[in-house]
């Protein structure tokens, strides 16, 4: 009996670490997916092993099942869940390795719900809601992301990361799971969820109070200031200003006063939040040189900085994002003025105006005069899906009931559909919809 | 070119209307004689190999329509709905709403999926497919009102529906009934999802059109007999 069930576990760790990359590989060498599991080397080998067991059905008959029915057929027998194959159990991103690219993992839903919810677009926020689950696929250019932040020097000036690609292949679902092992690191999240968000929205405007040049959004600047306490009130706790900040004749904040009670003064004096903001990132900016605190700075669409808002001036002229105080502030974490901190941002063709579309890359969305702000900076390409994150993703929707088409789970499904979306990621969820 | 295109040229004085007599195409008339049979679009009906007795060994093959695909998603049934949803010719905006009626129905159903526990999660169809088969079934009335005038008086008599006409007036009492519906701001999509999860259940406007009509012919069952 324990010989029995010796067995079997045995069988079942051989099964768990089937290398996905061979079975992709041989997906892609049939054209009608067609293959036999008994190629495997690793497999046949458990087999010959275990006497004990006998041989599965597919093995004994002739019949050339399909390979994710086969699948399915051995995790019945063997009790497996079917899951493992494009699912990891590893829910912490800083364990993340290129064992795991392809495969999905599980966000715990408090840190999705505070630290990544309000980034990513409603069509994939209504999908995790069908999913009944939040799960992201571990993507390269993601690990590509920890590999740098691993092995960065961060005791010189803050890299910067710019992730760009075609509009619906990742990119803020990518900068997601760096926010997640940024967090899982416990380091100081200082992000803008949608940079774009800025500046298409009709809110008052004022002008500033330090600089009369330049133009405040104090809803804006309110509502980060919200996001930013309500994400690193743990972080921020024992820091406090290293300035006295003098608002107005009655209105000062002390040196030495906890930076909480910064964000709280910005919050009651809608007036000065967005000077409040800058002062903000200021003593942020000091205590990471300090080594007190490690900084991830995350902008999603980060071009909008160099483009117009849809506000305009007393004289009709629109009001271009660099006179914005709060795009001001956030610009100064680009200088090269103090260290222990990161950026990692992204460009996106929608943070820019209707004209400015035409293409993806980084200098094209930034301008001439971006560009050169940036550089230097490491740009990284988030692509369409490779041939083994395509089949993991379609496998997970079968799984998660997303694919309800009978004939849309078979292979000629599956190639169609591959053939339909051309591997990209937005459109494949978009022609799964109806299937 | 369509018909409708025809009459614009014309009203604005391009063509006369002795050119256009020339140009209209027979759209609506069938051009082909019994001796056809129509083309088959199934791709594992098309790779088995023919058998000895086969109709299309000696038979003429009409030509595919230009509508019907290969595609593992096709549907003539769900083809045939969209023609008849079709507004002002725009087919890409029929197929659009089509697509997202059934998205919108498969999250609906999977969230009450989620929201089950138990035995009772398996009874919940979350095909969006068998959805509208079920919906399109329960509209079909069995009867019709026809208008017979017999000695100068216009008789309502109820006449039994051949199975095309059921087709078609189940898919039409759908379709408008998501027109009557109050609110015109909710998109056609969400209204045709919710209409025909209800009449997947016996329930809405749909339906209770279909029973209003086999009601008035049942109060006009006297009339009957006027039919011949």
């Amino acid at each position: 009996m324990y010989l029995a069930v010796k067995v079997k576990s045995d069988l079942f760790h051989k099964w768990s670490l089937l290398d996905y990359k061979v079975l992709a590989a041989q997906w892609r060498q049939s054209s009608r997916l067609l293959c036999s599991i008994t190629h495997q080397p690793d497999c046949s080998s458990a087999f010959s092993e275990t006497s004990a067991v006998s041989l599965p059905a597919f093995q004994q008959s002739n019949h050339m099942n399909t390979l994710s029915e086969q699948y399915k057929i051995e995790a019945q027998r063997e009790h497996i869940n079917i899951r493992s194959i494009f699912c990891t159990d590893e829910s912490d991103p800083t364990k993340h390795t290129m064992a795991h690219e392809g495969l999905f993992y599980r966000v715990p839903d408090n840190v999705f719900n505070s630290h990544q919810a309000t980034g990513l677009r409603k069509d994939f926020q209504k999908m995790l809601k069908a999913f009944h689950e939040v799960c992201i696929m571990i993507r390269k250019p993601a690990l590509e992301v920890f590999d740098i932040l691993e092995n960065v020097n961060f005791d010189h000036p803050p890299a910067k990361i710019i992730l760009y690609g075609k509009d619906g292949c990742g990119k803020s679902i990518t900068l997601a799971h760096v926010v997640h092992y940024c967090y899982q690191k416990n380091w100081l999240i200082v992000d803008i969820p949608w940079a774009g968000h800025w500046l298409n929205r009709q809110v008052e405007i004022a002008q500033s109070t330090h600089n009369q040049d330049r133009m405040n959004f104090p809803f804006v600047a309110t509502a980060w200031l919200q996001l930013f306490k309500s994400r690193n009130l743990q972080l921020i706790k024992d820091l406090t200003t290293t300035k006295t900040y003098v608002w107005s004749k009655r209105e000062t904040t002390e040196e030495g006063t906890p930076l909480q009670e910064l964000i709280d003064f910005g919050l009651n004096r809608q007036r000065f939040a967005d000077d409040c903001i800058g002062a903000l990132l200021r003593e942020i900016r000091i205590r990471a040189s300090e080594k007190r605190i490690k900084v991830l700075v995350s902008i999603n669409g980060l071009n909008a900085f160099w483009q117009n808002t849809t506000q305009r001036e007393v004289d009709k002229q629109l009001i271009p994002a660099a006179k914005l105080t709060i795009v001001h502030n956030f610009k100064k974490m680009f200088l090269p003025t103090w260290n222990n901190g990161i950026f990692v941002g992204t460009v996106d063709t929608t943070a820019n105006s209707f004209s400015q579309r035409e293409k993806v890359t980084p200098l094209y969305l930034l301008g001439k005069e971006g560009f050169e702000f940036m550089d230097p900076f490491i740009p990284i390409e988030v692509s369409n899906y490779t041939e083994k994150e395509v089949h993991s993703c379609l496998e997970y929707y079968i799984e998660r009931m997303w694919i309800q088409n009978p004939r849309g789970r078979s292979d000629d499904g599956k190639k169609e559909l591959i053939f339909l979306s051309n591997k990209h990621p937005y459109e494949l969820t978009r022609i799964c919809a109806s299937w | 070119m369509a018909l409708t295109g025809m009459k614009n040229l014309i009203l604005r004085g391009v063509l006369c209307k002795r050119h256009a007599a020339l140009m209209v195409i027979p759209v609506r008339g069938k051009i082909y004689s019994d001796d056809y049979i129509s083309a088959s679009n199934d791709m594992e009906d098309l790779s088995k190999p023919l058998t000895e007795n086969d109709p299309r060994r000696y038979k003429k093959i009409m030509a595919a329509y230009t509508e019907h695909t290969t595609s593992v998603n096709f549907d003539p049934l769900v083809k045939y709905f969209t023609g008849v949803m079709l507004r002002k010719g725009r087919k890409h905006k029929a197929r659009d709403v089509m697509d997202k009626t059934f998205e919108n129905i498969k999250r609906i159903q999977l969230e009450k999926y989620h929201k089950t526990e138990g035995a009772e999660k398996a009874t919940i169809e979350l095909n969006p497919r068998k959805i509208f088969y079920d919906a399109i079934e329960n509209c079909k009335p069995v009867l019709k009102l026809m208008q017979i005038v017999k000695g100068g008086v216009a008789y309502q008599v109820p006449v039994p529906c051949r199975e095309k006409e059921q087709l078609l007036q189940s898919i039409k009492f759908i379709i408008t009934s998501c027109k009557d519906r109050e609110r015109n701001k909710i998109p056609m999509c969400d209204k045709l999802a919710y209409e025909l999860l209800g009449a997947a259940n016996h329930e809405g406007r749909a339906v209770r059109k279909k029973q209003e009509l086999h009601r008035a012919c049942e109060a006009n069952k006297a009339y009957a007999h006027y039919r011949w």
